[in-house]
């Protein structure tokens, strides 16, 4: 299994010297800097992950744990799930990412903002996603890595959608790159090839491969920005149906 | 970095093709090469030969890229820490961009320099800036979002619109009248320089992501080939875009009009936007903006670097 991202290439690369590298990437990373980060479509990024469901943040805690050889910064997420995609899953689902959130700018001069947020030089990875209580998300997450104590969304903020209501009350998806490339991004290669291909084609004339997909939820494959929620879900679950997932099933112990 | 970027850009950059095309009314449109991967999301011609095209490059930077020969070539001008949407220039040496992060940049230099004028905002998303002159400009972005300047940028003040939808393009035609284009078919109009936006029958559902207006007339165009135009920018009459692409951005100077979208769809009009023909795609990909700078002069951009000029018979 191959992880985005630079902190999976080092994992998969580096297993011997992860924590250190890991220690770095965390505590000395400038903040103008930037990961390399792959950019996915949503076929392979349903592919590379592990867990897809959709469901509200009931809890973080930010915390210290020790990975490899060192402590490092974690935050503990709970989700309450409401709807699995893919993936067996509980009710409460806790996971836990590399770094700790964001916090709001106080404004004083010495303070060091990235999107307008307080960050901690020796806490914060860029590019990693976060969440408040009460924040409703669709979330890919990769596989646990790191001895299974740590996962992130794939392509970092690209696996996190959080969930907004128009006054219609439709409900909307969008990531942090507000949905760029979920139909045109190429393969990166991270989990499949483009010959592996089976929903979604970059490259073709027809993107989406309509079988088994309503007209609404073809049609979303030529929007911008936000994304209707029910459709995407369905998009997903043929995306899962197609490489032989089995659709997410909640269930009530872990 | 930013010199590796620009190194790497550099070769990359993109020189006139052979890709000619059938000719329309109004010219011939020619594939430049692409510009590496980048996705281009935005250009504004600044006058006939100069032009500025931004985009992204990577998850999370942007790219500024300026041309000096109406389309044909570009270089990298400048990079920054978020993926960039909008661009407006009012003269070759003063402009703003602005993108997913909610920062809106100024250059004084044509693009050598730029002055954060609005600091990053999390959460938010500028699809499109306007200006009017060198002091009054307008973006307009995720979730209904409303920036005005009257300062050429220096303060940026939250506009309420009381809209929840994206709004995808912002124009004014004089300091008192402006639209926004919007999701759902959302077309607002002010008639007092901004303070007040009054919702217009657009009789459609559909995203409506492009906007061009002039003094007697203005044009939106979105999804599924729509294309609605107005005489009095009050009354939206749908008119026959002879496409069923999603058209993501229009722009038009005089009576001439180009409008692009998906799959390189290019549409034009020499009349106002009454009538549309097709132009024989020069780009397989989606194009995303275009810019008229002078009669049969335009560029448009797109996805992977997609870049497409015009050029007169």
């Amino acid at each position: 299994m191959k992880h985005s991202g630079i902190v999976g290439m080092l994992v998969t690369k580096f297993r011997s010297a992860i924590a250190a590298v890991l220690l770095v990437l965390a505590v000395s990373c400038p903040l103008d800097a930037h990961h390399m980060v792959l950019r996915f479509n949503l076929e392979e990024m349903t592919v590379t992950a592990d867990r897809v469901f959709l469901g509200r943040c009931v809890g973080v805690e930010e915390t210290q744990e020790m990975i490899a050889q060192g402590p490092l910064p974690i935050t503990r997420y709970t989700f309450e799930v409401e709807r699995a995609i893919k993936g067996r899953l509980p009710r409460l689902l806790r996971f836990s990412q590399l770094g700790h959130p964001t916090k709001p700018a106080s404004g004083k001069t010495r303070e060091i903002t990235v999107h307008g947020r307080a960050v901690t030089a020796d806490t914060f990875i860029h590019g990693m996603s976060e969440y408040q209580i009460g924040d409703r998300a669709l979330l890919f997450l990769i596989p646990n890595y790191l001895g299974g104590k740590v996962t992130y969304p794939v392509g970092m903020d690209q696996g996190a959608f959080t969930v907004s209501r128009m006054p219609s009350g439709k409900e909307l998806v969008r990531n942090g790159i507000n949905n760029l490339d979920l139909f045109t991004a190429r393969y990166n290669g991270t989990s499949m090839k483009s010959e592996d291909a089976r929903v979604v084609h970059p490259d073709r004339e027809v993107v989406v491969e309509p079988r088994g997909l309503s007209a609404a939820s073809q049609a979303i494959t030529s929007k911008r920005g936000a994304l209707p929620l029910e459709q995407f879900i369905e998009l997903v679950e043929r995306i899962n149906a197609a490489h032989g997932g089995i659709g997410g099933v909640v269930v009530e112990r872990q | 970095m930013l010199l590796l970027f620009i190194a790497a850009s550099c070769l990359c950059a993109c020189r006139g093709g052979p890709a000619t095309q059938p000719a329309t009314d109004a010219g011939r449109w020619i594939a430049a090469e692409p510009i590496s991967e980048l996705n281009l999301l935005g250009v504004d011609m600044a006058d006939q030969r100069n032009g500025f095209a931004v985009g992204d490059i990577g998850l999370m930077n942007g790219a500024v890229l300026r041309t000096s020969d109406s389309g044909r070539t570009w270089q990298p001008v400048s990079r920054t820490d978020e993926i960039l949407a909008a661009v407006d220039f009012v003269s070759i040496t003063r402009g703003w961009v602005a993108g997913y992060a909610g920062r809106i940049q100024r250059t004084d230099d044509g693009g050598l320099s730029w002055k954060v004028q609005r600091i990053e905002h999390k959460n938010e998303i500028i699809n499109s800036i306007f200006f009017l002159d060198h002091e009054r400009g307008w973006a307009v972005g995720s979730g209904g979002l409303l920036l005005a300047t009257n300062n050429g940028g220096e303060y940026w003040e939250v506009i309420t619109t009381g809209r929840a939808e994206d709004l995808w393009s912002v124009t004014f035609i004089t300091p008192s009248r402006g639209l926004i284009a919007g999701e759902e078919g959302l077309i607002l109009l002010t008639e007092n320089g901004g303070r007040d936006w009054i919702p217009q029958a657009s009789h459609t559902a559909g995203a409506l992501y492009g906007l061009a207006a002039s003094n007697d007339y203005a044009l939106v165009a979105g999804e599924n080939g729509s294309i609605l135009r107005t005489d009095d920018f009050k009354t939206w009459t749908a008119v026959e875009s002879g496409t069923t692409e999603s058209l993501n951005g229009v722009s038009l100077g005089g009576e001439e009009c180009w409008a692009v979208g998906s799959k390189g769809t290019t549409m034009g009009s020499t009349d106002k936007g009454k009538t549309w023909k097709r132009a024989s795609a020069a780009v397989s990909g989606d194009l995303i903006s275009v810019s008229i700078s002078a009669p049969a002069s335009a560029v448009a951009v797109g996805r992977h670097g997609a870049v497409q000029y015009l050029r007169s018979e």
